[in-house]
């Protein structure tokens, strides 16, 4: 049966200081890279505050719905739709009733 | 301009509705996506990857994400109605004679022996949706029909919209409606109905979604009979047998299907509670009791004075009293009457 080899101490120790001189250099290059990447981002895109009123004379013929999690596979609670429902007259695009599957 | 096509999908109806964009693509992108499905959680292939989870106790089974997404849908659904909805109710649902397609079952009529017995439970089944795995206890099954299908239609409404180039989309499968996109200025209107097979211009009450999902369960479908007995596929997972409830169809709006579909399928099994159940989640809700009265629940709308066909209509504010009628639908054999104990 094979047994493995402990490594001598000394090299243990080595290995350590080599794992933390990379780390810090990891960690400064990281830096670095935020801080440089952010200026050149900035530079680029400053971007701007969107205004406290806006007008619009376009016409649409959708409105947009609340961002919500579609899947739902997570969440401490069922919830509620965006955008209540209203009562409708004529008939109907599309049947909601039971299935089974 | 809103265009349609309807076709068979997961052994049911998908009804696919588009407000602007290529239809066909939109279509295909949702064939897409119930054939994963299919594939991936149905109870009927052999090979899907929930057979062959159920056919692997006690050992841990990393899972697909979709199938992972449905389990983890499953136990949300379990834990959010204390249990009454349970995916653990596999075994209990071929027990009832729902083992195999919803058209073979209908073929048969021998009898069958039916067992009085709690469900294993959700508790039971071990999922770290991290890791992506899963180990159910020996003689544990599950069946993720209820959630599976809403799972389908949120994430297929969503791929057609995507298809569409982020415009408008919503998809019925088998009456379970899921949005997605820009919802057109004058709404989805849909016919609330206990059938999802029922004609969507026939008589009957129409409301219209401005946003989130739409579900109903009923008893009145998807019914079999076997020995005599009458039977459907809403199991009290207190009993293993079809719910006995006060309420044969229940529809219920959310955020989202599975949510609407969790709500609606908790509220037959729950029965006499539900409404204040309904309440406390603050959706929106409809029950059908088996007399046909109407209760609505939250802000569902009123009905329409057209629908009411003559009576003057009610007040705008929320009610909770019976409306009006509906016309009577087979209930489930009383036969069937247990009492169950507590929710788990």
């Amino acid at each position: 049966m094979h047994t493995p080899t402990r490594s001598p101490s000394s090299v243990r120790d080595r290995n350590l200081r080599r794992l933390r001189t990379l780390t810090v250099g990891t960690a400064v290059a990281g830096i670095a890279a935020t801080a440089g990447l952010g200026t050149l981002a900035a530079r680029n895109d400053a971007g701007q505050s969107a205004p406290a009123t806006t007008s619009s004379s376009s016409t649409t013929t959708t409105t947009p719905t609340t961002t919500t999690d579609t899947t739902s596979t997570s969440g401490d609670s069922l919830q509620a739709a965006p955008q209540a429902a209203t009562s409708g007259s004529g008939g109907g695009q599309v049947t909601s009733g039971g299935s089974g599957r | 301009m809103i265009e349609s096509a309807i076709w068979r999908a997961l052994g049911t109806t998908a009804h696919l509705l588009v407000a602007d964009g290529d239809l066909a693509l939109a279509r295909w992108e949702v064939d897409e996506v119930l054939d994963a499905v299919e594939q991936t959680y149905s109870r009927f292939r052999p090979d899907s990857e929930l057979s062959r989870l159920n056919a692997s106790p006690e050992e841990d089974v990393r899972v697909s994400r979709l199938l992972g997404q449905a389990i983890a849908a499953a136990l949300r659904g379990a834990r959010l109605s204390d249990g009454a909805l349970d995916p653990t109710v596999g075994t209990a649902m071929r027990l009832v004679g729902y083992g195999e397609d919803f058209g073979r079952v209908l073929e048969r009529a021998d009898p069958l022996t039916l067992r009085v017995a709690p469900v294993p439970g959700w508790r039971a089944v071990r999922f770290d949706p991290q890791t992506s795995r899963v180990r159910l206890p020996r003689g544990v099954e599950l069946d993720l029909d209820s959630t599976g299908k809403a799972l389908a239609a949120d994430l297929a409404a969503a791929a057609a919209s995507d298809a569409l180039g982020g415009h408008g989309a919503l998809l019925s499968l088998g009456g379970d409606i899921a949005l997605a996109g820009p919802v057109p200025v004058d709404g989805w209107r849909v016919l609330v109905a206990e059938d999802s097979a029922a004609a969507s211009d026939g008589p009957g009450e129409v409301i219209v979604l401005h946003g989130g999902a739409l579900a109903t369960s009923s008893t009145t479908v998807r019914r079999w009979a076997r020995g005599g007995a009458t039977l459907h596929h809403l199991l009290d997972p207190r009993t293993s047998l079809p719910a006995v409830s006060p309420w044969r169809t229940a529809s219920v709006l959310a955020a989202s299907c599975v949510d609407a579909n969790i709500a609606a399928t908790a509220a037959i099994v729950r029965g006499a509670d539900a409404p204040a159940w309904l309440e406390a989640t603050g959706l929106a809700a409809r029950l059908v009791s088996t007399s046909g009265a109407v209760r609505r629940v939250g802000a569902w709308p009123a009905p329409a004075a057209a629908h009411l066909q003559g009576r003057a209509a009610p007040a705008p504010t929320r009610t909770s009293s019976s409306a009006h009628h509906v016309p009577a639908a087979p209930v489930p054999s009383r036969h069937l009457a247990t009492e169950a104990p507590a929710m788990r």
